[in-house]
C-alpha cells in the first residue's frame, strides 16, 4: 500500500512537472514583453518612432508573394522597428476566418466589398483620414465606401478577356483584335482551328493542338468571371446587385455562347467532360505559354507567372473583350478584384505601421516603382505619371479605359458560396452533359436567392 | 479507502481536465452553434432551433448525395483494406527473402500526409494516365477524374494504397501471436494449408480484424484530405464526402450553423455504424 502510495505521487509530480514545463518560459516571455512597453510609456515622445511593431499581412494572390515580401523588406530596412511577415494563402476566406477567432489576427487582410464590409464590421479600421485616400482615382473608392468611412485601399485595377497568342494569329493571317461581336470571334477561331488542323501552322508551332483552353475544374473561372461578365450586363454595379433580391439572368444564351464557345475549340472538344479535370496550371503554364493553345480566358494577372517563365513572351500576348451578345461588344471587364483593409482590433503601434506600410507602398517613390514594376499593379492612384505600364496586358486594360469601352466587377455582391459551389459546379455538369443549360441556370437563379436569405 | 479515492483523482484528473476542455467543451458549443443560424464571422447568432436539421434533414440533396457516397465508398474501401491488409502480412509472415524490406516498403504510403497524397495520384491520373493512354491507345486510360465512376475508382486506389500496409502491421502482430504448437499439431494431424487457415488463423485473428474494421471504417467516413486534393468533390460535386460536405457548407457558403448541425448528425451516424460494428465484431471473437 504505501509503495503504491510512493509510486502515485511520484507519477503524479512528474506529470505536473511537464506540464508545468512550458510554464516558466511562457512567464519569461510575458515579462520581457512586458519590459518593453513600460519603458515606452516611460519614455519621452521621440521614442515612439521605435516603439516595436509587427504587422501580419494575409492575402491571397499568390502570384505577389515574392515581390510583396522583397517590398516589405525594404521598407523593413527604413524602419527598424517594423517586422512585416507575410502570408499568401489560396485559401484566404477559411484562413482568415480561423485566425480572425484566434488571437493571432493579421494586421491589414483584403475585402472585396460590400459583403465583407457587413461581415467584418467592428474589425475594420475606418481609413478615411489617409494620406491616399483624395488621390484615389474617381469610383474606385466605390465597393470600400459607406456613409461611416472608408474602409480599404483598392489593391490594383485588373481586368480579364480573351488572351491571345498574337503571333499565332499572325501567322495564321487572321486578325483578332478587330473582331468584336460573337459571330466575328466564333469566326476567327474556327478560321484558326481549320489552319491547325490542316498542320499549315505546325512546323512553326509544333506543339500548337488547338484553339481554346478551357478550365473548368477551377470553378472560379466560369462561375465568377464568366457569370460576372453577363451579371454585370445585367447590373450597373455592385451595390445594386448587392440590394437585388434575385436575377433575372437576361443574358443565359451570351453566357451560354461563352462557355461553348471555350469548349468547342478546346483539345477535348471531342469529350467535354474532360475539361473539367483541366486546372489553371494546364491552361495557363502548361496551354498558353507553351503555345500549346492560341487563346485562354484569363486576366492581366498572368503577367507575374509569364515574367517568372519567359518575359520576351510577355510581347507575344494580347487582350480583347469577350463578346455579350445583345449588351457589350469589344468591351473589357475592368475592375478593383480586392482592397488591403486594416484591423482595428490590434494595438495601436500596430495598426499604425500596417497603415504607414500601405501608404509608403501606395504614395513613396520607391514604394510606387514596386506597385508598377515588381507587382505588376495597374496604379489606382493619382502620382504614378512617370510610371508606365509596360506589360501589354496592362497596356490593354488601359487602352480599353481610356476609351470607355470596359464593363464593372460586381462579383463583392455575388451571395457567398455562390461562384463556385453553385455556378461553377454547375458549368461542370453542363460540360459532363448531366444537365442542360436550361437547368443550370434555373438553379443558380434559385440559389442565388436562397443564398442571399442566409 | 480514502486515499484510494485520492488516488483515483489524481491519476484521472491530469486526464480529465484536457478531455474537458478539448473535447467535451468543443462537442457543447458545436451542438449550441448547430441550433443557430451563425454566419462563422460576425458576432450575431441567432437561436433558431431545429430548422437547420429540419433543413437538412428534408431539402438538402447534396448532403444525401454525399452520404450515399461516402457510405458506399466505405464498405468498398473496408473490404478492400482488410483483405489486402491481411494478404501482406501473411505474405511477410513467410519465411521469404527480404521481408522486412517488404513490411518497411508496404507500410511507407501510411507515412506521407494525406494532402500531399492527393496531389501526388491527381498527377498520376491526370498526366501519368493521359500519357499512357496516348501510348498504347487504350482510351480507358484517360480522364479519370473526369468521370464520377473513374473518379471514385481513384479514390478508392488512393485510400487502399496508403491505409494496406497500416492494416498490415496490425495484421502481423497477431499472426505472431498464434502460437505455433497449434498450427504444428493441426499439420501433424494432416490438414491442409488452406484447413489450417480458415480452421485456426482465422478464427484467432478475430479481434485484430474488429480493430482493423473499426479503424478503417472511421477512417474512410471521416476521409476529408484525400478527397480534397485528389478530386476536390469533382466532377460536378458527386465525388464529395460528408467531412468535404461540411467544410464547404461552413467556409464556402458561410453557413456555419448548418454545418455544425450537420456535423452533429455526422458524429451520430458515425458512432451508431462504429458501435454496431464493435458490438458484433467483439460478439464473434475466440478466446483461447
Amino acid at each position: 500500500m504505501k509503495k503504491r502510495i510512493v509510486n502515485t505521487v511520484g507519477i503524479t509530480v512528474l506529470c505536473v512537472s511537464l506540464l508545468m514545463g512550458c510554464q516558466p518560459k511562457a512567464a519569461e516571455d510575458a515579462q520581457t514583453a512586458a519590459v518593453p512597453k513600460e519603458a515606452v510609456a516611460e519614455a519621452a515622445e521621440p521614442a515612439k518612432d521605435a516603439e516595436p511593431a509587427t504587422v501580419d499581412i494575409l492575402q491571397f494572390k499568390v502570384e505577389i508573394a515574392e515581390e510583396l515580401e522583397n517590398a516589405a523588406k525594404l521598407y523593413m530596412e527604413s524602419h527598424k522597428n517594423v517586422t512585416i511577415n507575410i502570408e499568401s494563402s489560396s485559401s484566404y476566406q477559411s484562413d482568415l476566418r480561423a485566425k480572425m477567432s484566434g488571437t493571432d489576427q493579421p494586421e491589414i487582410f483584403c475585402i472585396d466589398g460590400p459583403e465583407h464590409i457587413l461581415n467584418w464590421g467592428d474589425q475594420l479600421e475606418n481609413l478615411s483620414d489617409q494620406p491616399w485616400v483624395k488621390e484615389v482615382n474617381d469610383g474606385l473608392l466605390g465597393a470600400v465606401t459607406n456613409d461611416k468611412g472608408i474602409w480599404g485601399l483598392p489593391m490594383t485595377i485588373e481586368g480579364y478577356g480573351f488572351i491571345y497568342n498574337k503571333a499565332i494569329f499572325e501567322a495564321a493571317g487572321i486578325d483578332l483584335e478587330a473582331a468584336k461581336t460573337y459571330e466575328e470571334v466564333d469566326k476567327a477561331f474556327a478560321e484558326l482551328k481549320k489552319k491547325i488542323d490542316s498542320g499549315e501552322l505546325a512546323e512553326e508551332f509544333p506543339v500548337l493542338e488547338a484553339v481554346t483552353e478551357f478550365p473548368a475544374g477551377e470553378k472560379w473561372v466560369g462561375g465568377l468571371h464568366t457569370a460576372n461578365l453577363v451579371l454585370s450586363c445585367e447590373f450597373g454595379s455592385a451595390m445594386e446587385a448587392f440590394e437585388a433580391p434575385g436575377i433575372e439572368f437576361k443574358y443565359a444564351k451570351a453566357f451560354k455562347d461563352l462557355i461553348d464557345l471555350q469548349a468547342k475549340y478546346s483539345p477535348s472538344a471531342d469529350s467535354l467532360d474532360k475539361l473539367n479535370t483541366v486546372d489553371y496550371g494546364q491552361q495557363v503554364g502548361g496551354g498558353l505559354l507553351i503555345e500549346r493553345v492560341a487563346v485562354i480566358q484569363q486576366g492581366n494577372w498572368i503577367t507575374a507567372e509569364v515574367m517568372a517563365m519567359d518575359p520576351a513572351f510577355l510581347d507575344k500576348l494580347g487582350m480583347i473583350g469577350m463578346p455579350v451578345t445583345g449588351a457589350a461588344e469589344g468591351k473589357l471587364p475592368v475592375g478593383v478584384p480586392t482592397n488591403w483593409a486594416v484591423n482595428a482590433k490590434s494595438s495601436d503601434a500596430d495598426k499604425a505601421a500596417a497603415k504607414d506600410f500601405l501608404n509608403w507602398l501606395y504614395t513613396s517613390e520607391e514604394g510606387k516603382d514596386i506597385v508598377v514594376n515588381k507587382l505588376s499593379f495597374i496604379p489606382v492612384m493619382k502620382g504614378y505619371d512617370n510610371l508606365t505600364v509596360s506589360d501589354p496586358l496592362g497596356k490593354a486594360i488601359q487602352k480599353y479605359s481610356a476609351e470607355g469601352n470596359t464593363i464593372g466587377w460586381i462579383t463583392s455582391a455575388f451571395p457567398a458560396g455562390w461562384s463556385d459551389g453553385v455556378m461553377g459546379t454547375s458549368i461542370q455538369q453542363y460540360l459532363a452533359g448531366k444537365a442542360s443549360w436550361d437547368d443550370i441556370i434555373a438553379d443558380a437563379k434559385v440559389q442565388w436567392s436562397d443564398l442571399k436569405k442566409k | 479507502m480514502k486515499k484510494s479515492k485520492l488516488t483515483f483523482w489524481l491519476f484521472v484528473l491530469p486526464l480529465l481536465i484536457p478531455f474537458l476542455m478539448v473535447v467535451i467543451w468543443p462537442a457543447v458549443n458545436g451542438i449550441y452553434y448547430s441550433l443557430t443560424d451563425w454566419n462563422g464571422i460576425g458576432k450575431d447568432a441567432n437561436f433558431i432551433g431545429l430548422s437547420n436539421y429540419v433543413k437538412i434533414l428534408t431539402s438538402d440533396a447534396g448532403f444525401f448525395s454525399a452520404f450515399r457516397f461516402t457510405a458506399i465508398f466505405s464498405a468498398v474501401c473496408i473490404v478492400i483494406i482488410n483483405l489486402m491488409g491481411f494478404c501482406l502480412a501473411l505474405l511477410v509472415t513467410q519465411k521469404l527473402k527480404g521481408v522486412t524490406f517488404m513490411r518497411g516498403a508496404f507500410f511507407v504510403p501510411n507515412l506521407i500526409g494525406g494532402v500531399l497524397l492527393g496531389f501526388i495520384w491527381q498527377f498520376i491520373f491526370i498526366q501519368g494516365f493521359e500519357a499512357i493512354g496516348k501510348l498504347t491507345g487504350i482510351s480507358g486510360f484517360s480522364g479519370w477524374l473526369s468521370d464520377t465512376k473513374t473518379a471514385s475508382i481513384g479514390l478508392v486506389i488512393v485510400v487502399v494504397w496508403q491505409l494496406s500496409g497500416y492494416m498490415m502491421l496490425i495484421y502481423v502482430a497477431q499472426l505472431q501471436s498464434i502460437p505455433q504448437s497449434l498450427t504444428e499439431a493441426a499439420q501433424i494431424d494432416g490438414a491442409s494449408a488452406l484447413r489450417r487457415l480458415m480452421s485456426i488463423t482465422l478464427p484467432l485473428m478475430r479481434p485484430a480484424f474488429t480493430i482493423g474494421i473499426f479503424l478503417t471504417l472511421s477512417h474512410t467516413f471521416k476521409l476529408y484530405d484525400q478527397n480534397l486534393t485528389l478530386t476536390d468533390g469533382d466532377p460536378y460535386g458527386s465525388t464529395e464526402m460528408l467531412a468535404l460536405n461540411i467544410y464547404n457548407t461552413a467556409f464556402d457558403f458561410d453557413r456555419f450553423g448548418e454545418a455544425q448541425a450537420k456535423a452533429v448528425i455526422f458524429l451520430i451516424i458515425v458512432v451508431i455504424i462504429s458501435s454496431i460494428q464493435l458490438y458484433f465484431g467483439k460478439k464473434k471473437e475466440v478466446e483461447m
